[in-house]
């Protein structure tokens, strides 16, 4: 067993540790000099790449605050008020969640872009175009619209589950309601609104999607995408520069999260008691079907519309053609599934990929989260924090970490094979198991095995008997949370990929960058169909069943 | 004035009539409780006074000004109310410490602060929480919560307060204390008290009337003497205290309170005068009779002539408990601790006092 959890350590630290660790030595670590800043500097010394810092650091600030706005507000209405529909309403506003960003920012330049159906309805009514996405407040209004749902679900369950009479409390001592609110329920949710803000915070600065179509096209670079053009370079001074950003773009999303932790440990009260009653809903009176017309104009904006322009845009012909029935065909689709070889290969890339990576996660995760669970010790605490420390590292930064292990440098070299590709994935998504999983393995009680132990099976048997079957559930809910992320991912494939292991996310992108909007929505649009799909069954299957 | 009524009030949640039909005055000043199992309607009830439940019908009086009514369409949001309420949970707000807990009320009427502090430090003194002032709901045990609860009720000087099984998160010792000291603060600040419980000892102690309620109906009110004593029917009798109870055949008519009935379940049959306090509604020749078990004397020197045998003896601290059979009924009786039977012993006994009660 000793040796096991070693041999799980060392990979673990291969996995994960390895790269960032080299990624910070390289970063301070020039041909002349073992350490040095130089490599800092000299980025630096560039007013676009000081631009890029400050943009993601801007870009994440206000996208933090707006959504943070958007996401409270709409938890409040949702969870509280006595607006119709509200259950139906909470799904649609979680949907944002599940669309990939990128092809959320699809829809999104479909409507506002230079010739966006908004604009072009606008432009023909009053002259001008409404407004133009490709601005820095574009950015932040796309942004906003995919990150919120983190800050709407802990403020919405936060204030479902409030001890309702805390606030009767207020009302029977004289408070009028939004006194009540003001005073009482806002400090209470305060500390879940800050966790949502700061998580979103570091989401804002890690997306790469967003930023890369619909900030680049105004010249907006962030961190993100400057990573990437210096990555496209191929150039030795271009990974470079690209590790100086990436390790600042760590510490910035990482921040984030840290002072999130902080906080977090430091609050000191729930607002949660055992025997209590749900709140009542606020009587909104007058003002009801002024709420409710703007939650519903919200939903249509941010739900609807972005992908009721993604579907327009694939049934086009061709792009600006006359909106009549004879501009319209299904053959993009056609075409997207039967016809072009690198769409054909692009799924067929990406379902691989996608189920490799989920069973590797999910074989390593489930083991690590067991010997963590089960053993105590230094080298399981390390383990552990390894192993989820990728969720706080953006996507893009973990990219080029894998890169600087896995092309040659240590005589393996997966650089342009799908394993590059596949480890990354690995390493990224290893926490989604090892959470669900160590969650389980917490609910059997050591006693469980020892009764199979006492009867007399050998611990392996004893594994195959009891261990893994009560396992099941967990196991194949951390395989699916790891599948639909990886079959739609862009942000570290498009640093990864080679000739022949294009991914779905990368081929959109590159129909989408050549201007082949009518494919690239097409095949978006299927991408979307299948994430519905899935999170039904998965919704259906696992949830719905330990229901039951 | 801090009276409160209840006039048909009627309360439906969804399909489920929770309380029905419910009138009931509640005197200035005075200590009600409302007793009854689990589910029965007592919080339902507190809260529709408190204003956080709408009645489906019906109204509700606080000093005589409607503060709900249904015909007219009239609603006292909670804030207008003049109530103070200890819930079961205390809801002390986690993110201010004691004294601003207890200064909230005050803050909210645009008391100066000079007498803010005069006021929450007098009635720290009366709770009992002097020292803690500046301390944080979670550093606070679970009794010193629910006084701060009692202070921030008690701050404004309502004239009414309501209160749902404050007493039941505490220990059996802090909660038998605390009885008393909220009686006293009662009696000190001149108070109406409204108090839910399912806990009849607590009911008896402090109340001066108990509304006993059962499937959201009111069964009987009355100070805790008579609710003991003249129970008004079987489920009441069954609530309160330990009954014995027992068929009778009518054997005279009723006359003064009284009747004279035959408990022919108990060997010899032996007739006695029960009493009747509450007028009957009588079908037939049969009336159920309660016993107390202490108003069971065993021994031929208390006069006892009804046979019987013992059957079971458990001592109980202070008494003795006894449960003896007379013609295959049990009976329960308590005696003092010094009358001590064998199981199985022939006895005498006597039946000092019994009350007819409605099934
Ligand atoms: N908000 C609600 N929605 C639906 N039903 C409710 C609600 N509140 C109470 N009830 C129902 O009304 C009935 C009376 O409840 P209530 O809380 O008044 O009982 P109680 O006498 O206070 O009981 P306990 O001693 O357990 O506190 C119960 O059957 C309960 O299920
Ligand atoms: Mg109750």
């Amino acid at each position: 067993m000793k040796i096991l959890s070693l041999v799980l350590f060392i990979i673990i630290f291969i996995l994960i540790g390895a790269p960032l660790i080299l990624l910070l030595m390289d970063s301070f670590h020039t041909e002349d000099s073992f350490f040095t800043l130089k490599n800092y500097t000299d980025t630096f010394s560039r007013r676009s790449n000081i631009r890029s810092a400050v943009n993601t650091l801007n870009l994440a600030v206000l996208t933090a605050l707006f959504s943070t706005l958007v996401g409270s507000v709409l938890a409040w209405i949702i969870a509280r008020t006595d607006i119709p529909g509200k259950s139906l309403l909470k799904t649609l506003v979680m949907v944002p969640y599940m669309i990939p960003p990128f092809i959320g920012a699809m829809g999104w330049m479909f409507l506002f872009g230079r010739a966006g159906y908004i604009n072009k309805i606008w432009e023909h009514l009053f002259g001008h175009r409404l407004f133009n996405i490709h601005s820095f407040a574009g950015l932040v209004l796309v942004l906003s619209m995919y990150v919120y749902p983190p800050v709407f679900i802990t403020v919405y369950t936060a204030l479902v589950n409030m001890d309702a009479s805390l606030e009767e409390a207020g009302r029977i001592c004289g408070a009028r309601l939004f006194r009540v609110m003001r005073s009482i329920s806002l400090p209470l949710v305060l500390p879940s609104i800050m966790s949502g803000t700061l998580l979103v915070f570091a989401m804002s600065a890690s997306n790469f999607g967003i930023p890369a179509i619909i900030g680049m096209p105004a010249r907006i670079h962030v961190l993100t995408t400057r990573i990437m053009s210096y990555m496209a370079t191929g150039t030795e001074r271009g990974l470079s520069r690209a590790i100086s950003l990436s390790v600042i773009l760590i510490a910035i999303a990482l921040g984030g999260l840290m002072l999130n932790n902080y906080l977090v440990s430091k609050s000191k009260f729930t607002i949660i008691s055992g025997k209590s009653t749900r709140p009542a809903d606020i009587k909104l009176g007058k003002f009801k079907p002024l709420v409710a017309v703007f939650v519903w104009i919200f939903v249509v904006f941010a739900v609807f519309l972005p992908m009721f322009s993604l579907a327009l845009t694939s049934l086009w012909k061709a792009w600006g053609l006359p909106f009549k029935l004879s501009s319209f065909t299904l053959r993009n689709y056609y075409k997207v599934l039967f016809v072009d070889s690198d769409t054909k290969i692009a799924l067929k890339n990406s379902f691989i990929f996608a189920i490799i990576s989920a069973t590797f996660v999910t074989i390593l995760g489930s083991l690590v989260a067991y010997f963590t669970v089960r053993w105590k010790g230094n080298l399981s605490r390390t383990m552990d924090m390894l192993a989820t420390l990728p969720q706080a590292i953006p996507g893009t930064a973990l990219a080029v970490a894998m890169i600087l292990v896995w092309s040659g440098r240590f005589g393996l070299n997966l650089y342009n094979t799908m394993w590059i590709i596949i480890v990354a994935y690995t390493a990224r998504y290893l926490f989604f198991a090892v959470r669900t999983v160590a969650g389980a393995v917490k609910q059997i009680h050591v006693s469980l095995e020892e009764a199979g132990r006492s009867v007399g099976s050998k611990p392996l048997k004893v594994l195959k008997d009891i261990t893994i079957p009560i396992l099941k559930p967990a196991l194949i809910s951390s395989w699916a949370l790891v599948f639909m992320p990886t079959f739609r991912e862009l942000t570290i494939s498009i640093l990864l990929y080679g000739p022949t292991t294009k991914t779905i996310g990368v081929t959109i992108y590159g129909l989408q960058e050549g201007g082949e909007y009518q494919m690239a929505s097409a095949f978006a649009t299927i991408v979307l169909l299948i994430a519905f799909v899935l999170q039904f069954v998965v919704n259906r299957c696992l949830f719905g069943r330990r229901q039951s | 004035m801090a009276c409160i009524r209840l006039e048909n009030v009627e309360k439906y949640f969804g399909s489920n009539h929770v309380i029905k039909n419910l009138s009931l005055d509640i005197r200035d000043g005075e200590f009600i409780t409302f007793l009854g199992p689990s589910g029965c309607g007592k919080t339902t009830t507190l809260r529709m006074i408190a204003g956080f439940e709408n009645p489906t019908s019906g109204e509700i009086f606080i000093g005589n000004k409607p503060v709900f009514s249904h015909k007219k369409g009239l609603n006292t949001p909670p804030e207008d109310r003049n109530i103070g309420m200890v819930f079961q949970n205390y809801a002390v707000w986690p993110h201010m410490n004691v004294f601003n807990n207890i200064a909230y009320p005050l803050k909210i009427r645009k008391i100066p602060k000079d007498e803010i502090k005069r006021k929450v430090d007098r009635i720290i003194e009366i709770v009992k929480l002097k020292g803690l002032e500046r301390r944080y709901p979670y550093q606070l045990s679970g009794g010193q919560q629910q006084r701060v609860a009692f202070a921030r009720a008690l701050v404004y000087s309502p004239s009414i307060l309501l209160l749902d099984e404050p007493l039941s998160n505490l220990d059996a010792k802090l909660r038998e204390e605390m009885r008393f000291e909220i009686k006293d603060i009662q009696k000190k600040l001149g108070i109406t008290v409204v108090y839910v419980t399912h806990d009849q000892a607590e009911a008896m102690v402090m109340s001066d009337r108990i509304v006993v309620m059962k499937d959201g109906v009111i069964q009987q009110i009355g100070d805790p003497l008579e609710i003991y004593n003249h129970p008004k029917n079987r489920f009441v009798a069954d609530f309160i205290g330990i009954s014995n109870f027992l068929k009778g055949k009518i054997v005279g008519d009723e006359a003064g309170g009284k009747m004279r009935v035959k408990l022919y379940e108990l060997e010899d049959a032996p007739e006695m005068e029960v009493d009747v306090p509450h007028p009957l509604k009588l079908k037939d020749k049969e009336v159920t009779v309660v016993v107390r078990p202490e108003d069971i004397l065993i021994g031929a020197e208390t006069g006892g002539r009804i046979g019987g045998k013992i059957f079971k003896r458990t001592f109980l601290g202070g008494i003795m408990n006894y449960i003896i059979v007379s013609k295959e009924t049990k009976l329960r009786v308590e005696a003092p601790k010094h009358q001590i039977l064998e199981e199985g012993d022939r006895i005498k006994f006597v039946i000092k006092r019994a009350v007819v009660v409605e099934d």
